[in-house]
């Protein structure tokens, strides 16, 4: 098993490709990986309820979401209003894990 | 004389035109936590990102009209100060080809020019490589 | 024929380099457009839509020894827009794509539309521009 640091930055206002690769990290959670997401910049308002589906599918293949805290405050999307299961982090939790020797880090 | 790449524990490759998203702040917000935890870290900064490091943008951005007491700091400013609070462990790298076609060779002294034919001893002298924007 | 001499100013793309740009950003240019032709009419449509909804937001980074808090503040320069007289609309569909709540936290002063219903009024406008 692998551990992946996923990191999306454009999100839905990017276009299909976050959609996508929002996807490839549903299926590498499906292939058993231990994926974490990151959602960063425009990428949080992936994590609004309903922005993108391939969200849920991660969560329920036991991937995690995580959202950067900065990105969503100046994009002034209320925590409230995100998918159940996103966490909330800041850039050193990033930090942390990208620094573990373990993690393979994906930028998009 | 060969350059002998400082070796780091992270490498951030820079690929990103500024003030088209939020790319090169997220660079410096995370260049910043990874010196908090101690890490080393190189930029490699290539295509649009060197603009960046441009000599020519001077210390700070231009003036405010609507409020000339306030300084804004150039990202020249910025990665000038990064550069010397972390001596030891944070390297500024553009990539000398991009800085030629973009028009941007007089770069910062701060910074350091390198070929992109080099560019992979960059890549061997990282643990990781987070690689952040396209061209 | 359009029917004042106002402009209608679209804004869709938003965010664009929180550390490069700090005051000059799109809503600073809008407001010198606003002072030079007395006119400007504002449409936020896309992420932009997001400016125009409070938030706890702090506009301030620390990078090496500094605190760097000149970052750029869109709601701040919204409100002294609409203070200039200017009219700014939101649209309802980018609003909802920000969260249910998001509508409940509109900076006073900013007018909900539907998209097309704006679209309708375009030839009321000497000017419509992408911004």
């Amino acid at each position: 098993m692998n551990e992946y640091l996923l990191i999306e930055s454009g999100g839905p206002p990017a276009g299909p490709a976050s959609h996508r690769f929002a996807d490839d990290a549903a299926q590498l959670a499906r292939e058993g990986e231990d994926v974490a997401l990151f959602l960063v910049e425009n990428g949080v308002t992936g994590a609004v309820r309903g922005a993108m589906p391939e969200l849920d599918a991660l969560l329920w293949l036991g991937g995690r979401l995580w959202v950067d805290a900065f990105s969503l405050r100046q994009r002034a999307v209320d925590a409230e209003d995100l998918v159940p299961g996103a966490r909330l982090v800041e850039m050193r939790d990033v930090a942390r894990k990208l620094l573990s020797p373990a993690v393979r880090v994906v930028w998009h | 004389m060969v350059f002998a790449v400082r070796h780091t524990d992270v490498l951030l490759k820079l690929l990103g035109a500024p003030h088209q998203n939020d790319l090169v702040t997220s660079a410096l917000r995370l260049a910043q936590a990874l010196l908090d935890e101690g890490a080393a870290v190189q930029v490699w900064a290539c295509g649009d990102a060197t603009a960046l490091t441009c000599a020519a943008f001077g210390d700070s951005k231009p003036v405010n009209v609507a409020d000339r007491t306030v300084d804004h700091p150039s990202t020249v400013t910025l990665i000038r100060e990064l550069l010397i609070a972390y001596p030891e462990r944070l390297d500024w790298y553009v990539c000398r080809f991009c800085c030629a076609e973009r028009g941007r060779s007089d770069q910062i002294a701060e910074v350091l020019k390198r070929p992109p034919s080099q560019f992979w001893q960059h890549i061997r002298a990282t643990d990781k490589v987070v690689a952040m924007g396209v061209c | 024929m359009a029917t004042t001499d106002n402009t209608l100013l679209i804004i869709e793309r938003a965010h664009r380099g929180a550390v490069e740009t700090q005051f000059a950003d799109t809503l600073f240019f809008v407001r010198e457009l606003h002072r030079q032709s007395g006119g400007i009419h504002v449409v936020l449509r896309g992420l932009a839509a997001s400016y125009a909804v409070d938030t706890p937001y702090e506009a301030a980074l620390r990078i090496a020894g500094r605190t760097l808090d000149t970052l750029p503040d869109p709601r701040r320069l919204l409100r002294q827009l609409l203070d200039d007289g200017a009219t700014v609309f939101v649209e309802e569909a980018d609003l909802s794509a920000l969260g249910a709540r998001a509508r409940e936290r509109l900076l006073p002063g900013v007018r909900r539309v539907a998209g097309a219903d704006l679209v309708s009024r375009w030839s009321d406008y000497a000017r419509v521009w992408f911004f």
